[in-house]
């Protein structure tokens, strides 16, 4: 595609290739944008640079944050005995939305799998072990996305904190809520009657 | 199930193509090159979700084009609509009377499927890899947790290896990572020895049958199982040979080395037997597969047959045609390049045939004369 201006060129040039955005999108937000630089352009660059700048990461849990410690893990009121390991930002934020969850966080960022590259020593792992080892946590819910990945990341971490006095529970899997059992697959069906939880426990 | 309608698009060389197959036996007769193997490979798509030819979708689609689409329309007692969309990106959907599955290993064993090529009649003798394909494919069609466990398997034997390759020897010994995918090849490995030995167990009585059969009883053929894995060794194997295979690259103990070895007559036929055995041998087990597919799901398996008789004599032409006669199939579908052989076939199957006459992009029906 041939631009009247190297300027916007190199804006779309910036834009395509974002998550989700070909040249195509690229070109009608910039178009976009440059119709209204003042209202909307600003703004957009003023947040990006603050972000850049300014966010960071929190020392406890590793989700971001406006502050050393993010507001999950500096309110009173959250229970400090109990962790959620996940695998990134966006599971945490999907476990906040429910509000069923009322302890903290503790965010890998990714999960083990040497063929990509990804060694254990590439996740917030270790630190996760000294967290426990220095706080009165009493139980880790592995909130890991079922998948072989998943699974091992899961066996691994448990292994490094056997010795510890933490207990380690997974969150159910299967079927999920609402949906019908006639329409789940097959294998998600069999896992979930083999792997089935006491009544009185899913009451509980 | 009964294919009753075939549209392809953009698949290898068939631009655009549409095929309504008939019940019973369907011979597709044109010269080489048009794309009869091809329909044959996107009747495959549909029963499998992949190319019995290739292991990546995108060489399955047409030179220059983003995609391919297979639309097959089906029927037993109702009908049913598949969708094959591939495009070139690696993206896959197959749509089941309209629904995509979310993982297209769910539409294994829906329509069972048995192909014959005769270039395999010889790489089965001669490649252990083929065989254990062999023993795969007729497992992934008929247990879904076989497929699950050996994906498991040939996943973490990958992780191991990789781990290996790029750490420091000295970290190997009581390391928890490397046990998580020992541990998950040892289950997944039992699960699998014990499937494939029921598998050959069941195949054997058939395979003899067959054999026998085709051969006026002359030649009775068998199949052995012997796994590389062994329940009681297998996780202390692993654990001390961590840092020989880093070293090699290799993973020498384990289910992705177990052998299947051929008999007639209880002789090798690797070492023993002629061109001729060899072809009896491996036409009957086919067969033998079939009717362990057809009694494990009961539904009857959909055959393809890839130019397999101008490759045989007129013997076990005939032999193959009793087999076909007596086996459970509702469909099949036989490419050849001879119109006359087709029809001195056709005269000789006592079952309902059709012949398509494959010229310039079209199938057109032969009449009877
Ligand atoms: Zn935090």
């Amino acid at each position: 595609m041939k631009y009247p201006s190297k300027i916007l060129e190199q804006v779309v040039d910036s834009f395509s290739g974002l998550p989700g955005i070909g040249k195509k999108s690229a070109l009608r937000i910039v178009l976009y944008l440059a119709q209204n630089p003042h209202q909307k352009s600003k703004k957009i660059v003023d947040s990006i640079s603050r972000m850049t700048e300014e966010l960071k990461i929190c020392k406890e849990c590793f989700s971001y944050s406006d502050f050393d410690i993010c507001e999950i893990c500096s309110n009173p009121s959250r229970d400090r005995s109990i962790i959620c390991v996940v695998e990134s930002i966006r599971d945490l934020m999907a476990i906040e939305d429910t509000q069923q969850f009322r302890g903290r966080y503790h965010i890998l960022n990714g999960l083990i799998s040497p063929l990509d590259g990804i060694g254990p020593d590439r996740l917030n792992i270790d630190v996760l072990v000294e967290r426990i080892k220095s706080s009165e946590i009493q139980e880790l819910i592995m909130a890991i996305r079922p998948s072989i990945e998943g699974d091992t990341t899961v066996y691994y971490i448990n292994r490094q904190v056997e010795s510890l006095p933490v207990k380690i529970s997974l969150i159910a899997r299967g079927i999920s809520f609402g949906s019908e059992l006639e329409y789940a697959d097959e294998f998600t069906l069999g896992r979930s009657i083999s792997e089935r939880i006491p009544y009185q426990r899913h009451r509980a | 199930m009964i294919f009753k309608k075939i549209l392809f698009a953009q698949f290898k060389n068939l631009n655009e193509l549409s095929f309504n197959p008939k019940p019973g036996i369907n011979f597709i007769i044109g010269n080489n090159g048009v794309g009869k193997t091809n329909i044959l490979d996107g009747i495959h798509f549909c029963c499998m979700t992949k190319s019995y030819f290739h292991h990546s979708d995108k060489m399955s689609i047409q030179h220059d084009r983003d995609f391919f689409r297979i639309e097959s329309l089906l029927t037993n007692d109702e009908e049913h609509q598949i969708i094959v969309r591939c495009k070139k990106n690696g993206q896959r959907v197959i749509n089941f009377d309209s629904i995509a599955y979310s993982k297209a290993s769910e539409h294994l064993g829906k329509i069972p499927v048995i192909m014959i090529i005769p270039d395999e009649v010889y790489t089965f003798i001669n490649e252990s890899e083929e065989r254990r394909k062999f023993i795969n494919y007729s497992l992934v069609q008929t247990d879904r947790e076989y497929f699950y466990q050996l994906n498991l398997y040939n996943q973490q034997i990958k992780q191991r290896k990789s781990f290996l390759k790029s750490n420091n020897p000295l970290s190997f010994e009581n390391n928890s990572l490397l046990d998580a995918y020992e541990s998950d090849m040892y289950k997944a490995g039992r699960y699998i020895v014990k499937a494939r030995s029921e598998l050959i167990k069941k195949i054997n009585p058939y395979l003899e049958e067959f054999s026998r059969e085709m051969s006026d009883g002359q030649q009775s053929c068998s199949i052995r199982y012997k796994s590389n894995y062994d329940e009681e060794y297998a996780l202390s194997e692993w654990a001390k040979q961590r840092e020989s295979d880093a070293l090699s690259g290799r993973t020498r103990t384990g289910i992705h080395l177990d052998k299947l070895e051929c008999f007639f007559n209880n002789q090798s036929l690797k070492n023993f037997g002629s061109q001729g055995q060899i072809k009896t041998f491996v036409i009957a087990l086919r067969f033998a597969q079939m009717k362990y597919l057809q009694s494990e799901s009961h539904r009857n398996p959909i055959l393809l047959l890839d130019d397999l008789f101008a490759k045989l004599d007129e013997d076990r032409v005939a032999q193959l045609v009793k087999l076909i006669e007596r086996s459970p199939i509702d469909q099949c579908f036989i490419t050849d390049t001879n119109l006359d052989r087709a029809k001195k076939i056709a005269k000789q199957i006592n079952q309902r045939t059709s012949i398509h006459i494959f010229n310039s992009n079209q199938l057109q029906i032969h009449e009877k004369e």
